[in-house]
């Protein structure tokens, strides 16, 4: 069994033991091929007018601001090459290809080839799992995922969508990897974490009662106790985190710009980034252009703090106080006099007092912990009292906003609509006046039991 | 078959008619996990009390949330890993006075107390149980490492170059382990009920353990089987209560605790009532042996 770039136009017996096979593909800068006798061969069509309902054609309509028509996806064969071994997990491989087809296909643009070949490398290839090339990509998985529990294991699934992803990015758009790698891994990354939450739903493992959702996964290893290099640098400088700063921070960078730009226009300047620069090899600012074109805001702030600059972001809430409000204190000038006013030190009793009364007077530091500078927002929450929002700019290093109104303040929190994905840590983003015990209950019970359990399990 | 239903009968009886001291060997872990737990509780209101976003750890276990806990507070997650370590080692020195306790009283016929019986017993063998356990531990790993070595060649072999069969080796790996992990457990009650019953040596014990498990492993597995199925039964009932009954906030975390605590105490009641079957075993076959041996 063959397969290749492109499509097949000639299969020659040479009449001395050996087979020519020659395939052609227009619009494409490299190609691969494999052949093996073990490969089991699964060949399905992509039907467009099948795999697409009308709803989801006016969906992303409505996303990008097109009538459907305009859209409408093409048929594509795929060919799954197949270890004998993961026979098991063919309809998930498939169903993968058909889902990324469709979902790439209507965000950014059809899928232009006729013929797309899934390899499933043999054992001992592992070298070679998940790597793409034009039209051709080798998948990865491991026969263990074949069935249950390890089968929710959503692996296989991701390897597909994100180098499908690669067609769009590496193989169309085709920006300089070596130069800008963030361009092509970053963006297949991203892609493919929303085709996957958008098929599979949030969670990419789902064993045993552990969940681990794409973006969180994501999230987790991004900490300040790592080196945060620009993400825009040459793939050959190697005293970078390649892949921290090239998938990772890369793929929440863009969350965090579609998060600040809304779900709609950033499906826009993704759609028209690729359909311009498809096939013509653009650069980092060729996309800063059209982020900031179509989303009608000069965002070359936000990518000169975010890609082209070291350092991480991290916002905190510092502390949180609400006091009564006793009046004025000290030596007060109205005009020409100056009056003095003694105010008796405030009781803590009235403090804890929930009928005391107000007004109250609260007061809330937020402090910038990295060094990248996002404007965000800050809310402060209160007991019967509607929220009430700022706006910091984050230049300074911290912020403190005083307040006095008639009920007190139960919380205040940063960023509170988690629009800034790239914050290293999301637990310091809030603070609340007064602590809850809930969440330690839980957890002093559940470690109790698990030591007990220790107990049990290694004693009697 | 026969003997299997009928020993089975008779040590799950014995957890109601010594209800004391099955509520004992369920408290005594309890009251160490409970004294290990609190200062870690503690910590854990501290930091996590005044920040909201830590709530959803109020609901189960979020990575996302720990992983930003560890990093705010490097020593509290380690801290949790180190005191289930030490509560594992300190785990093997208590399941061996426990469970020198708990064949004490199972076995004695004296009017003695309860709490007498009871800790008469884990004095007199715990030394001789620790021995036991490090021997039947060391002995089982060797034996299932070696047992173990091949199937791990034979993946290694698969993932190199693909040999077909290979591919059921883990699985094979993971059985072999299993039938060591079940065959340790095994030799090491019944070495400790022989230890108990002849007042003997470690090795006594190990020599004897092994004697009889590998000379009748049916009746031994029919055994460890009949009480497994009940203990599955109840770890079943205990997820589905977890499955019906969400614990994550406030008031429904004390029904989630009974349940746990129910669910332990159930446990407890099963591995007493294994004691007394194998205990009743044990003294039929060495009986057994001994009429096969004088009538020779």
């Amino acid at each position: 069994m063959v397969g290749a770039t492109g499509r097949r136009v000639e299969r020659r017996d040479n009449g001395d033991g050996t087979l020519k096979h020659v395939f052609e593909q227009a619009e494409v800068h490299d190609f691969a091929w494999t052949a093996s006798p073990k490969f089991l061969q699964v060949r399905r069509t992509f039907v467009a007018d099948e795999e697409v309902t009308p709803e989801e054609y006016a969906e992303a309509g409505r996303l990008l601001g097109r009538p459907p028509e305009e859209i409408r996806l093409r048929d594509v064969e795929i060919l799954l090459l197949l270890q004998p071994a993961h026979l098991p997990q063919q309809e998930r491989h498939i169903k993968a290809a058909k889902t990324a087809l469709k979902w790439y296909g209507l965000w950014y643009g059809r899928y232009p080839y006729d013929t797309l070949t899934i390899v499933d490398p043999a054992p001992g290839g592992g070298g070679s799992l998940g790597m793409e090339y034009p039209t051709f990509f080798t998948s990865g998985t491991v026969f263990l995922f074949n069935h249950w529990p390890l089968d929710r294991i959503l692996v296989p699934e991701d390897v597909i969508v994100h180098e499908l992803g690669h067609q769009y990015w590496q193989g169309m758009v085709a920006t300089n990897e070596a130069e800008e790698a963030w361009l092509d891994e970053g963006f297949t990354t991203y892609s493919s974490a929303k085709v996957m939450v958008k098929t599979y739903g949030s969670a990419r493992i789902r064993v045993l009662g552990l969940e681990l959702g794409l973006f969180e996964g994501l999230r987790v290893v991004n900490r300040a106790d790592r080196v945060f290099a620009p993400i825009r640098v040459p793939a050959w400088d190697v005293s970078r985190d390649y892949r921290f700063d090239i998938y990772t921070r890369a793929t929440l960078t863009l969350q965090t710009l579609e998060r600040l730009l809304g779900e709609e226009t950033m499906a826009r300047v993704m759609r028209t980034y690729h359909e311009r620069w498809r096939f013509a090899h653009p650069t980092s600012e060729d996309f800063y252009a059209v982020a900031s074109e179509v989303s009608g805001q000069d965002l070359s702030g936000f990518f000169q703090r975010t890609i082209e600059q070291p350092g991480y972001l991290d916002y905190a809430v510092a502390s949180v106080t609400t006091t009564r409000d006793l009046g004025p204190r000290g030596i007060l000038e109205d005009g020409a006099e100056a009056t003095r006013s003694f105010v008796a030190s405030q009781d803590p009793e009235d403090e804890a007092d929930e009928d005391a009364e107000g007004p109250w007077r609260s007061i809330v530091r937020v402090r910038r912990l990295g060094e990248v500078v996002l404007p965000v927002e800050v809310e402060l929450q209160f007991e019967g009292g509607p929220p009430e929002h700022r706006d910091w700019d984050g230049r300074d290093r911290w912020v403190s906003y005083e307040v006095t109104r008639p009920y007190r303040l139960v919380a205040a929190v940063v960023d509170p609509e988690d629009r800034l994905v790239l914050d290293v840590n999301r637990l310091n983003n809030a603070r609340r006046v007064r602590p809850d015990g809930q969440a330690a209950a839980y957890w002093g019970a559940r470690v109790t039991f698990w030591l007990k359990s220790v107990l049990a399990l290694v004693g009697l | 078959m026969r003997v299997v239903l009928a020993l089975t009968r008779l040590g799950l009886g014995r957890p109601w008619s010594a209800r004391t001291l099955v509520a004992g060997v369920w408290f005594i872990p309890l009251a160490l996990a409970a004294a290990a737990a609190f200062p870690l509780w503690r910590a854990l209101d501290s930091v996590l009390g005044p920040l909201p976003e830590a709530d959803v750890l109020g609901t189960g276990l979020r990575l996302g949330a720990l992983a930003d806990l560890a990093e705010l507070r490097p020593g509290l997650v380690s801290g949790v890993g180190l005191t289930i370590v030490a509560i594992a080692a300190l785990g093997l020195l208590v399941g061996a006075a426990v469970s020198g306790g708990v064949l004490e009283v199972l076995r004695s016929t004296d009017d003695r107390s309860l709490g007498h019986r009871f800790g008469r017993g884990a004095g007199r063998f715990f030394g001789r149980f620790v021995g036991v356990s490090l021997l039947v531990g060391l002995l089982g790993g060797v034996v299932g490492a070696a047992a173990v070595y091949p199937f791990v060649t034979l993946t290694g072999s698969y993932f190199r170059a693909g040999w077909g069969p290979g591919r059921f080796a883990p699985y094979g790996a993971a059985l072999v382990a299993s039938l060591t992990v079940l065959a340790v457990l095994l030799v090491l009650d019944a070495a400790r009920i022989h230890i108990v019953r002849s007042d003997g040596s470690a090795w006594a014990g190990l020599r004897a353990g092994l004697g009889l498990v590998f000379r009748h492993p049916l009746v031994f597995i029919g055994m460890w089987f009949a009480n497994g199925v009940l203990v599955t039964a109840s770890v079943g009932l205990f997820l589905l209560f977890r499955e019906v009954v969400p614990s994550g906030s406030g008031p429904l975390i004390l029904p989630m605790v009974l349940a746990q605590q129910a669910f332990a105490l159930a446990r407890t009641g099963l591995r007493v009532a294994l004691l007394a079957s194998e205990s009743a075993l044990v003294d039929d076959l060495l009986l057994a042996q001994a009429d096969s041996s004088s009538l020779a």
